[in-house]
């Protein structure tokens, strides 16, 4: 039907009109229906550009053949298959960026279902990436990414996409604070990932990969990862040692927590414990570890004695576990602690005799004593009941 | 049965006579109230990692508002205390009516002594069917422990709990590690006193088959002569040499009292029984 008003109407004009290539306003005389629709399979797709949408884009300016080159010699309509825009004959820098990426499939991944320009930038209502409006504007990257990422499957085509990205960082304090607050300075997806050059995390040139975290986070983090570099931590990166932590090995990815949120506070020790299973074990056994694994998170964590980002061992005079610091430290809590104070063993295990003899006898006494007792009186109630019973048999009979 | 004839043929009806002062009873009812308190607020704490100790926490109303009702049960615990002390000095000062090392080696004091040796063998000998029940008097050998496991419990568990509650001031006087012994001594020594108060005291005071299901008398205050003369035949004995027997002539307790100690008994029964299986059931799972 279409094609029967496009030969009444419209061809008797360029048969008038001397025979040329198609110009812009050639095609809006018939994208600029609104109803025009082509059938992908058995999917109906639109075929409608907004011609007011498209001038103000920043590819307003072009012609439509410009990057739909095949039509260029196109004289009046063309066939319903198009061939897909090359964007790279104009943007060969990005596209040289975009050569190692996970979204090429260069890098792990398989190549079907791999994103093409337009899945991240559109296709005629491509904005500067300042304009709001944008999708790869800030506010707006997550839920372009999430579009294929808010499903496990879908990113799965192209590699993996572990657990549930989309949600955890929605919830985590980065997307809280996008999302939520609408702060435009918080972390989305391309401030870690890249855009172009997106990297498998395995490839160790990925900005996500365990050697490059820390400098990924110190774009923004800048004063943390300074402090970070003088501990232990990361002077023991800095010298290559493999079991030294990353930010990523305390803190999560995606569900970034707050520092001082309880969530964080209460499972600190957890993610301590990774390295340090012994400590984390004998603080477990503390009042301080006790309450905190009861959920009350104003008891002291292993931070709040030992630092976080800026951690020492405790040989070191800028320790905060230090003895001369010591009563600082523990006065943050416990104000007013003296030297005597600080002689409590937060790490103590009463069953090392070697170690704490004085905890192992105590609490060796305590034992027999308890044994002692429930031994004793354990027999002396048995054989009372059984004479008991007996007797009050007896009675009754 | 000559004993109970006897009374019958005396009055025919129950004569009932008073063990307890109110001022006793009142005592034991802090004891009740706070001990509870003290292992439904404590033991989950001991037992941090366990599931239950969470949902326990939680049905308290969270881990701060249980370490404030375990402070507060601890108070009272002092002022029972202090409660006894001053009465135990106002007994010795005013009431008592022997020379005083007699009354504290005699009947009338908690003061352990060679009887309560012979007792406990004479108990054991009667428990195998080798002699005759031994002749207790007002205070058995099995009483006078439990008043000292609960003396030397609060003793121990409330010193080093002030310890624990107060670190800064006492860390004046005690190294610091003293906090470290403080906690080993203060969660044993509960371990100890809630085990033996759920089960040894439960069964001798009140489970045995002669008292079962429960010995109303540190509630009522009163027992019946015939109770006296069957448990205590000593010191019924010599209330009637004395002519003292008279003077505690009370009358017998109301059903209010009596339905009232068995709300309270039972309750205490079944917060122990729960806490004695939550314990078995982790300290079995530690051994693991």
């Amino acid at each position: 039907m279409r094609k029967v008003l496009f030969s009444f109407l419209i061809l008797p004009l360029l048969i008038v009109s001397p025979a040329a290539a198609l110009t812009t306003s050639d095609c809006f005389d018939c994208h600029s229906d609104d109803s025009l629709t082509k059938t992908v399979g058995e999917r109906e797709v639109s075929l409608y550009i907004d011609e007011e949408i498209y001038s103000r884009s920043v590819h307003g300016d072009m012609d439509c053949t410009d990057c739909h080159e095949d039509l260029a010699d196109v004289e009046d309509e063309h066939d319903e298959s198009v061939e897909p825009v090359e964007c790279a004959n104009c943007h060969d820098d990005t596209a040289e960026e975009m050569s190692p990426s996970v979204h090429t499939g260069r890098s792990g991944g398989s190549g079907s279902g791999l994103p093409r320009c337009a899945d991240c930038h559109g296709k005629h209502s491509i904005l500067p990436r300042n304009d709001r409006r944008s999708m790869v504007f800030d506010l707006n990257v997550p839920a372009t990414c999430c579009a294929c990422h808010a499903s496990t499957e879908a990113a799965s085509e192209s590699g993996p996409s572990p657990s549930n990205v989309c949600g955890e960082y929605e919830d985590g304090m980065h997307g809280i604070v996008l999302i939520r607050s609408g702060l435009i300075f918080s972390a989305v997806c391309n401030d870690c990932h890249g855009s172009h050059d997106i990297r498998s995390k395995s490839d160790p040139s990925s900005r996500v990969a365990d050697g490059n975290v820390n400098a990924t986070c110190s774009s923004c983090h800048t004063g943390i990862v300074d402090v970070f570099a003088g501990s232990i931590h990361g002077k023991r990166l800095a010298e290559g040692s493999g079991d030294a932590p990353i930010c990523t090995s305390c803190h999560s990815s995606h569900a970034t927590e707050r520092a001082m949120d309880a969530s964080f506070l209460v499972t600190v020790t957890d993610r301590c414990s990774e390295c340090h299973p012994e400590e984390a074990d004998t603080f477990r056994d503390t009042y301080h570890g006790q309450v905190t694994g009861m959920g009350y998170a104003e008891a002291a964590q292993c931070p709040d004695c030992h630092g976080a980002h800026d951690i020492l061992p405790g040989d070191d005079p800028a320790s905060r576990v230090y003895p001369d610091n010591l009563p600082a430290t523990c006065g943050n809590c416990h104000a007013g602690a003296n030297e005597s104070f600080t002689q409590y063993l937060p790490h103590a295990d009463y069953h090392d005799a070697d170690r704490f003899p004085q905890l192992y006898y105590v609490y060796l006494a305590m034992v027999v004593l308890l044994f002692g007792v429930f031994f004793f009186f354990g027999i002396h109630t048995l054989l009372w009941f059984i004479r008991a019973y007996i007797e009050e048999k007896g009675k009754r009979a | 049965m000559n004993d109970l004839n006897q009374v019958e043929s005396v009055g025919g009806e129950e004569r009932w006579y008073l063990r307890f002062a109110y001022y006793h009873r009142f005592l034991h009812a802090l004891i009740i109230v706070s001990f509870l308190g003290l292992v439904l607020t404590g033991m989950p704490l001991k037992y941090s990692e366990a599931g239950w100790a969470r949902v326990f926490a939680q049905f308290l109303g969270g881990i701060q508002t249980a370490g404030y009702i375990h402070r507060v049960c601890g108070v009272i615990t002092f002022i029972y205390f202090i409660g006894h002390l001053a009465f135990a000095l106002y007994y010795i000062l005013r009431i008592r009516e022997e020379p005083l090392l007699k009354w504290f080696f005699g009947p009338n004091s908690m003061v352990p002594w060679v009887k309560d040796l012979e007792d406990v063998i004479g108990h054991f000998r009667w428990f195998l069917g080798f002699a005759e029940r031994p002749k207790f008097d007002r205070f058995t050998y099995w009483e006078k422990f439990d008043y000292f496991a609960v003396f030397w419990g609060v003793g121990i568990i409330g010193v080093s709990g002030l310890f624990l509650w107060f670190p800064v001031f006492f860390s004046k006087f005690l190294p610091g590690w003293m906090f470290n012994v403080a906690i080993i001594l203060h969660s044993d020594e509960a371990l100890l006193a809630a085990g033996f108060i759920f089960t040894i005291h439960f069964f001798n005071t009140h489970l045995r088959p002669e008292k079962f299901p429960l010995d109303y008398v540190i509630f009522t205050g009163r027992l019946t002569e015939e109770e006296l003369i069957h448990e205590r035949p000593l010191e019924y004995a010599r209330l009637v040499e004395t002519g003292k027997l008279e003077s505690l002539r009370t009358t017998a307790p109301t059903k209010v009292s009596l339905v009232w100690s068995r709300v309270v008994g039972f309750t205490a029964y079944g917060i122990g029984l729960i806490m004695i299986l939550f314990i078995i059931y982790s300290a079995l799972r530690e051994i693991h």
